[in-house]
């Protein structure tokens, strides 16, 4: 009886045409003669002998049995005769051989980096909620006025002290200046400067479709922002259009307490020198906290402010180093910064942004032109194979609550912006 | 295989590739390099001759490292190994891929030169690009080798330099290391990408480049027009076409397109890393359509404004997409569920789906196809990269391009670049 041809088929291939004896290695097909090119020098061998008289041949296997793949293993002419000679019947017994085959098998489906055909198996599905550095702008002004200014450049405008806390950011663009507070009023912070009878009122809305305006209405914000930035400390560095820490004294480091991602409190160095660990020498550089800071609209009149930590480094706590001298120290920490290290940092800064409230306020003077945004991150409800839960990191601090100051703060807030409007009826006459 | 070095590096070179070829052992995040040989891994076999060496000799070594002037030696180096590739290229038999082995002199002393010149202004060069464009004259794809790599100085784990090494080779060497799954048949895809000339005489000069792939991961590589693109008069620094320049460079693609396949593309699909402005998306959009029914224009940007944070140790999944409003994002780096690992270092940033011109497929599938282009860089064992190759090797093949005069004409095909 012979080897059916799918058994030879089976061996041959999960052989990979290998002798499997162990480090024989011998390619069992070799090059031949133009009319054959492939000359064959495998065996099939018999593991339990095909006759029970044959080598190993004391089985109950059928003779059915003795044909199939299980049985057999492939192997070069030399070794096929080593495992049947008389003499090291004893060392090559059926158990042996079994393992022999199976070692080489393996070896070749490893080696070969073959792709298993058995549908790999997928991680579960899970649901998870993921965050964003991602603030929502909760409240935008309504209005943009604009009136003929008497001066040609920003820093010879001097809005004048308006109510306590007001801010008065302003752009000057065509030979007018452009601000949230209204222009008409002649009480207005820049009253010494334009001319307010000739004031122009646009709905912020209109300018946001307009490209050249929408540029016009980040300038303002971004002026809105160094106010804001400003009042808590923070210096702008224009180069990298970004704000960080500064030392409150030459050489002396510093921290600020926040509400970190865990605990009710904590403090973080904001301005430090680090140190050699081996030595605990000073390292010739100062770090300094930094963010980068963006409006941007999103669509359907909705707008976020991005929240992008950053690193700045100076030579002594004030003075820059040139980026080619920096580079690498920068890259190094950044290389270090991993996924739950950024969700630290933009906590950081949303709290330290927020003074550890619900919302960051931008008092612009009358209730319906204040810029709210609110200090929740933006985030949102995953359904995806997920990481393994050993990874998870806690965030327990996620919302802020108010208190009866914020609260007071926000109250007689008006986020609905189809409330009427008084002023409504001017704006024809006014545009 | 030929080599180009120093006797000693030569020999080096050899020995190393010969015995990474047998196979390279894995680690814990490693995995073992199955090897190049007929019986195993890229089953192909590295064959030497020595009559395909070119031997750096000692006295023209010193010759050319003894120039006092780093703009003279460069340019020394330059024709020296020049003058190798000539010699290998007028053999009757020609190898199909050269290792160049560069010493740490000759990286240290000739490695790049920064000069001024009367026409040109200040110019960089890197002998790395230069090499490329200069072996491209005689038709033969190099791969260049450092020192610390052969001699174990690179701290790179063996088996990855091995994966990165050998996936480059067999791609040069004109195979296939694996096939894209999941792109559409009959697709053009194109990726749009400028380089300047050398040196900043010519500031506001940009030339366009375009990359061709078609749905089997088959690449082209196009030089298009120049054109002047001054940055302070327009108010953007990444350049943009005219409508005529627009027009022309489609129609090109499409001629290239039709000549290899000998079919015009049923769908076109172009990737832009800046918006398309309203004359550039007219010109395309001429061309397109005076010959094709389907395309979509993208412009896919990475950005670090935004990202998704996970309270995990781990960053996002490659492959998220996420939108704020109207915008649009993908992952491409990111987390892996299917490996249980994350490749990449710090905190992954995703592309932003910064336009999108013609709605001919969904986002989705657009965004799988951008996915699937991340996995074709051939020059690199990595898993998939943060661009699709589309845009990925514009600045890659841009730097070499700049070194080929206007009026010789660059090889198209991908292997001479990378």
């Amino acid at each position: 009886m012979a080897v059916p041809v799918a058994q030879q088929r089976k061996l041959t291939q999960r052989s990979g045409n290998i002798c499997a004896f162990p480090g024989c290695g011998l390619l069992l097909t070799a090059q031949g003669t133009p009319e054959d090119p492939v000359v064959v020098l495998g065996e099939m061998a018999h593991i339990v002998a095909e006759s029970p008289n044959g080598p190993r041949g004391d089985s109950p296997l059928t003779p059915e049995e003795r044909n199939r793949y299980e049985n057999l293993i492939l192997l070069c002419n030399q070794h096929h005769q080593l495992i049947d000679s008389e003499g090291a019947l004893a060392k090559y017994t059926v158990e042996r051989l079994h393992a022999m085959k199976e070692t080489h098998e393996q070896r070749i489906e490893r080696r070969l980096g073959g792709r298993s055909n058995v549908p790999t198996e997928l991680p579960p599905m899970v649901n998870d909620t993921v965050y964003s550095n991602v603030l929502p702008v909760t409240q935008m002004p309504r209005y943009i006025y604009g009136a003929p200014c008497s001066v040609g450049r920003e820093n010879e405008v001097r809005p004048a002290a308006a109510s306590a806390g007001t801010m008065t950011p302003f752009i000057l663009r065509e030979g007018r200046l452009w601000a949230f507070q209204d222009l008409r009023d002649t009480s207005n912070p820049f009253v010494d400067v334009v001319a307010c009878t000739e004031t122009e009122r646009f709905s912020t809305k209109e300018w946001w479709t307009d490209p050249d305006r929408l540029g016009w209405y980040v300038a303002l914000l971004n002026r809105s922002l160094n106010k804001l930035t400003g009042r808590l400390g923070l210096r702008l560095d224009h180069d990298h259009h970004r704000y960080y820490f500064e030392p409150e004294a030459a050489g002396v480091e510093r921290s600020v307490p926040y509400r970190p991602l865990n605990a009710s409190r904590a403090t973080r160095s904001v301005v430090w020198q680090p140190k050699k660990r081996a030595t605990g020498e000073a390292r010739n550089y100062w770090l300094h906290r930094a963010v980068s800071l963006r409006f941007f609209l999103i669509g359907d009149n909705q707008w976020c402010l991005s929240v992008r930590p950053e690193l700045r480094v100076t030579s002594d706590g004030f003075e820059s180093i040139q980026a080619k001298y920096i580079g690498r120290q920068v890259t190094r920490k950044k290389s270090r910064l991993f996924n739950h290290d950024l969700l630290g940092e933009v906590q950081f800064w949303r709290d330290f942004l927020g003074r550890s409230t619900p919302r960051i306020f931008f008092p612009f003077g009358t209730d319906r032109q204040n810029l709210i945004v609110s200090t929740s991150l933006s985030s949102g409800q995953v359904r995806w194979p997920g990481i393994p839960p050993e990874h998870d990191m806690p965030f327990k601090n996620v919302d802020y609550v108010d208190d009866l100051f914020t609260w007071a703060e926000a109250e007689g807030l008006s986020e609905d912006d189809d409330a009427a409007d008084e002023d409504d009826d001017a704006e024809e006459t006014l545009r | 295989m030929g080599l180009i070095g120093t006797a000693e590096l030569v020999e080096a070179a050899r020995t190393w590739m010969s015995s990474r070829a047998e196979g390279v052992r894995g680690d814990l995040n490693n995995p073992e390099f199955p090897g190049w040989m007929p019986d195993r891994g890229f089953f192909s076999s590295l064959e030497f001759d020595d009559a395909w060496n070119e031997e750096l000799g000692q006295t023209e070594l010193r010759q050319v490292l003894e120039i006092k002037s780093q703009k003279d030696r460069f340019h020394a180096a330059l024709t020296l190994f020049e003058a190798k590739f000539r010699q290998l290229a007028e053999r009757d038999s020609v190898p199909d891929y050269v290792v160049i082995a560069l010493s740490d002199q000759i990286v240290t002393r000739c490695g790049t030169a920064d000069y001024t010149g009367k026409e040109t202004g200040a110019v960089h060069r890197d002998l790395r690009r230069a090499l490329k464009a200069s072996a491209m004259k005689f038709r033969i794809p190099t791969q260049i080798v450092r020192a610390p790599a052969l001699d174990g100085r690179d701290r790179t784990p063996p088996s990855r330099i091995a994966w990165n090494f050998f996936t480059a080779m067999y791609c040069k060497a004109g195979g296939y290391p694996w096939s894209p799954y999941g792109l559409t048949p009959g697709t053009c895809y194109v990726g749009i990408g400028f380089y300047r000339p050398l040196g900043s005489a010519d500031a506001t000069m940009q030339t366009s480049l375009v990359q061709v792939f078609d749905e089997r991961g088959e690449g082209l590589v196009l030089r298009g027009h120049e054109f002047e693109w001054d940055p302070n008069k327009t108010g953007s620094r990444s350049p943009h076409l005219t409508a005529d320049g627009a027009h022309q460079l489609m129609a090109l693609v499409l001629d290239r397109y039709e000549a290899a396949m000998k079919q015009t593309p049923a769908r076109i699909v172009v990737h832009k890393t800046s918006r398309y402005w309203p004359d550039e998306r007219d010109g395309f959009r001429a061309a397109i359509e005076s010959r094709v029914r389907r395309y979509d224009l993208m412009a896919l940007e990475v950005q670090s404004r935004v990202r998704l944070i996970t309270t995990s140790k781990y960053p996002p999944l490659r492959g998220t997409r996420f939108t704020f409003g109207d915008l649009d994002y993908l992952y491409t780096t990111g987390y892996i569920s299917a490996l249980n690992e994350f490749h990449g270092m710090h905190v992954p940033a995703p592309l932003q789906v910064a336009d999108h011109v013609g709605q001919d497929s969904s986002r989705d599938a657009l965004l799988k196809e951008v996915l699937a282009l991340t996995k074709l860089n051939w020059n690199s064992a990595a898993l998939g990269g943060l661009l699709p190759i589309t845009i990925k090797f514009s600045g890659l093949v841009g730097e070499i391009m700049r070194e080929i005069p206007a009026d010789r004409e660059p090889l198209p095909q991908f292997k001479f670049y990378i």
